[in-house]
C-alpha cells in the first residue's frame, strides 16, 4: 500500500470460537491492529458469501473469516459448509482474477487468543504489500 | 451401465423427427400419459414446451428446434415442482435443458420420479434475437453450423446422453435410440423397439466431436478470462448491463421466488447510498451492477449448465452466457462436479466429507 495508509479489514467471527478467542486476546492484552472491524455471527456459516463480495466491493482491503476447528463446530457441521463456500468463492476470485488473496478463512479455537493475534497481524502485513483494493475508487460498480 | 449400451437404429431420412412416431406409439399404447417436448407455435415463428396427450397433436412438434426459447427444466418445474401426482410424463429435450432439469430435481424443484427423459444429440442453437427478428430461421440445423450461439459452440455435453434415452443422429449417423438405464429401456419396449444394434459408431463420433468442442472450449474461454481479467475489464465486459435482471429470470436454475437482488429490504436506503457518494466522490446509479452478477456467480455458478438462456435473455448484449461458463468450470471442477451430468451426486454446497479440500493449490484454511 502506498504511504502510510493502513489496510482496511473485516472479520466474520464465530460467536462459540473466533470471538471468544478474540475477547481473550483483548483480556490478555495482546497487541492488536486497530484497523480492523468485527462483525460477530452466530456461526461462521453465517457468512453467506455476498457479504464478503460487498465488503470488497464497498472498498473493505481484506475479509477474514474465522470459526471453530473442523469437527468442533457448536452445532455440528456448519464450518464444514463454510469451508466448502469459502472455497467456491475463492475459485470465483481466482476465475475473474480478482485478488483472492483478500479473503481468508482461519480456524481460531476460544482459547487461542495468540494465534488470533498472529492470524490478524500476517494478514493485516500481507495485505500491506499489496496495493490498495481498486474497488474502492470504481465508478461503475 | 458397465458394458457398452445397446441401441435401437431407426429407419428414418428425418434425425430428431424420427421420434415423434414413436412417442405418439407410447401415448396409444397406454405406458405413458402424456409427452412434454417442443411444438411449433400457431404463428409458425416460434416453439414452445407443450404437454401433450393427444398424439394427433404430435405432429406439429419439431424435438429438436433451432432456438432455445423456455428452457425444458423450467417447463418441467412448472409441471412438477410440487411433485408429479403419477402423470407418467416422456420428456424430449436438448441435453443442456435435461441437465437442468437434473439439477432442478437435486434442488428440489423437479420430480423426476415419474418422468422419462428423452434427450438427443444436439447441433447447437441460433442466437434468440437473430430468430425473433427473422434474419436467421435455419429450417434443418446441421452439425457445422457458424451461426450457433457462441455458448453452443463451445458445448463439449452437446451429446451427453444425460436422459434415459438417448437418440444419436449427429454427423450424418442413422437415428439410434439408446436406452441408458431401466426406464430408457422400458420406454423403448413401449416404443416397439428393441435395443440390439451395436452403438459404437455413435460412441466413437460423440467421444471425438466431444473432444474437439472441449479444446474449443478451453482456448476461446481462455482468451475471455485473459479479456476479462481483474475488477476493470470485468467491469468492461459487464458496463452494458441495463439492471432487467432478465438472466436471472431465464435462468433455469435460479429457482427461487423472490430473488435475493429484489427484495426491498436488501436494498440501499437512499441515506446509505447518500453516504457512499460522500464517501466515494462519484458512482453509477442504481448501484450494484457487478454485485448482482457476482451473486448470482455465488448462488448458481456450481449448479450452471452452460445451456445459454441468460445471454439469449440480455437485450444489451452482455456475454453472461460465457462469463458463467467460465466462472463455472473452475467452481464445479473444484468440488470434481459436472452440474447434471450425475443424478446421483449432491449438490457440492449441501455436502462436505470431514477431510477434504486441504491445500491443493495454497492455502486454502
Amino acid at each position: 500500500m502506498s504511504g502510510n495508509e493502513e489496510p482496511r479489514v473485516l472479520g466474520f467471527l464465530c460467536n462459540w470460537c473466533a470471538y471468544a478467542g478474540a475477547d481473550l486476546a483483548g483480556v490478555s492484552r495482546l497487541q492488536l491492529p486497530a484497523n480492523f472491524c468485527v462483525i460477530r455471527t452466530m456461526c461462521s456459516a453465517r457468512t453467506e458469501p455476498l457479504f464478503l463480495f460487498k465488503a470488497l466491493l464497498g472498498g473493505m482491503d481484506g475479509v477474514l473469516v474465522a470459526g471453530c476447528h473442523p469437527g468442533d463446530c457448536h452445532y455440528q457441521r456448519g464450518n464444514y459448509f463454510t469451508r466448502r463456500r469459502l472455497v467456491m468463492v475463492q475459485e470465483i476470485l481466482k476465475a475473474l482474477n480478482m485478488e483472492h488473496e483478500r479473503v481468508r478463512l482461519h480456524w481460531i479455537s476460544a482459547s487461542e487468543c495468540s494465534l488470533y493475534q498472529k492470524v490478524l497481524t500476517e494478514f493485516i502485513e500481507d495485505l500491506k504489500g499489496m496495493e490498495r483494493n481498486v474497488a474502492r475508487d470504481e465508478v461503475f460498480l | 451401465m458397465s458394458e457398452a449400451p445397446r441401441g435401437a437404429t431407426i429407419q428414418s431420412e428425418e434425425g430428431p423427427r424420427a421420434l415423434v412416431p414413436l412417442l405418439a406409439r407410447a401415448l396409444e399404447k397406454g405406458t405413458s400419459d402424456a409427452v412434454l417436448l417442443p411444438l411449433r407455435t400457431p404463428g409458425q415463428d416460434s416453439y414452445a414446451f407443450v404437454l401433450v396427450k393427444d398424439p394427433r397433436l404430435l405432429r406439429q412438434a419439431d424435438p429438436l428446434p433451432p432456438v432455445q426459447t423456455v428452457t425444458g427444466g423450467r417447463a418441467l418445474s412448472s409441471l412438477t415442482r410440487h411433485g408429479g401426482g403419477g402423470v407418467r410424463i416422456l420428456a424430449v429435450m436438448r441435453p443442456c435443458e435435461a441437465r437442468g432439469a437434473i439439477e432442478l430435481s437435486k434442488l428440489g424443484q423437479v420430480d423426476l420420479k415419474d418422468v422419462t427423459l428423452i434427450t438427443m444429440d444436439c447441433p447447437g442453437t441460433v442466437p434468440l434475437q437473430r430468430f425473433a427478428r427473422g434474419d436467421l430461421r435455419p429450417s434443418a440445423v446441421g452439425f457445422a453450423d457458424q451461426d450457433i450461439r457462441p455458448i453452443c459452440q463451445v458445448c463439449d455435453l452437446s451429446c451427453a446422453a444425460v436422459g434415459d434415452l438417448h437418440l444419436g443422429w449427429g454427423e450424418g449417423l442413422a437415428p439410434i435410440l439408446i436406452p441408458m438405464d431401466e426406464r430408457g429401456a422400458e420406454a423403448l419396449l413401449a416404443m416397439g423397439l428393441r435395443a440390439e444394434g451395436d452403438t459404437s459408431e455413435w460412441r466413437t463420433t460423440v467421444s471425438s466431436r466431444s473432444q474437439e468442442r472441449r479444446e474449443r472450449r478451453e482456448e476461446r474461454l481462455g482468451q475471455l478470462r485473459v479479456a476479462s481479467s481483474g475488477l476493470d475489464n470485468l467491469m468492461v465486459r459487464l458496463d452494458s448491463c441495463i439492471n432487467c435482471h432478465n438472466c436471472m429470470r431465464a435462468c433455469p436454475i435460479c429457482y427461487c421466488r423472490v430473488c435475493a437482488f429484489d427484495i426491498r429490504r436488501q436494498e440501499r436506503s437512499a441515506n446509505e447510498v447518500l453516504d457512499l457518494a460522500k464517501a466515494r466522490g462519484s458512482m453509477r446509479l442504481p448501484m450494484d451492477t457487478l454485485m448482482f452478477h457476482l451473486g448470482r456467480m455465488n448462488h448458481m455458478s456450481l449448479n450452471c449448465v452452460s445451456c445459454g438462456a441468460c445471454e439469449d435473455a440480455c437485450p444489451a448484449g452482455v456475454p453472461i452466457a460465457q462469463l458463467f461458463a467460465m466462472v463455472s468450470d473452475r467452481t464445479q471442477s473444484a468440488f470434481k462436479y459436472r452440474a447434471g451430468m450425475d443424478r446421483q451426486q449432491r449438490s457440492p454446497l449441501i455436502t462436505f466429507l470431514e477431510k477434504e479440500l486441504e491445500g491443493e493449490d495454497g492455502q486454502r484454511c
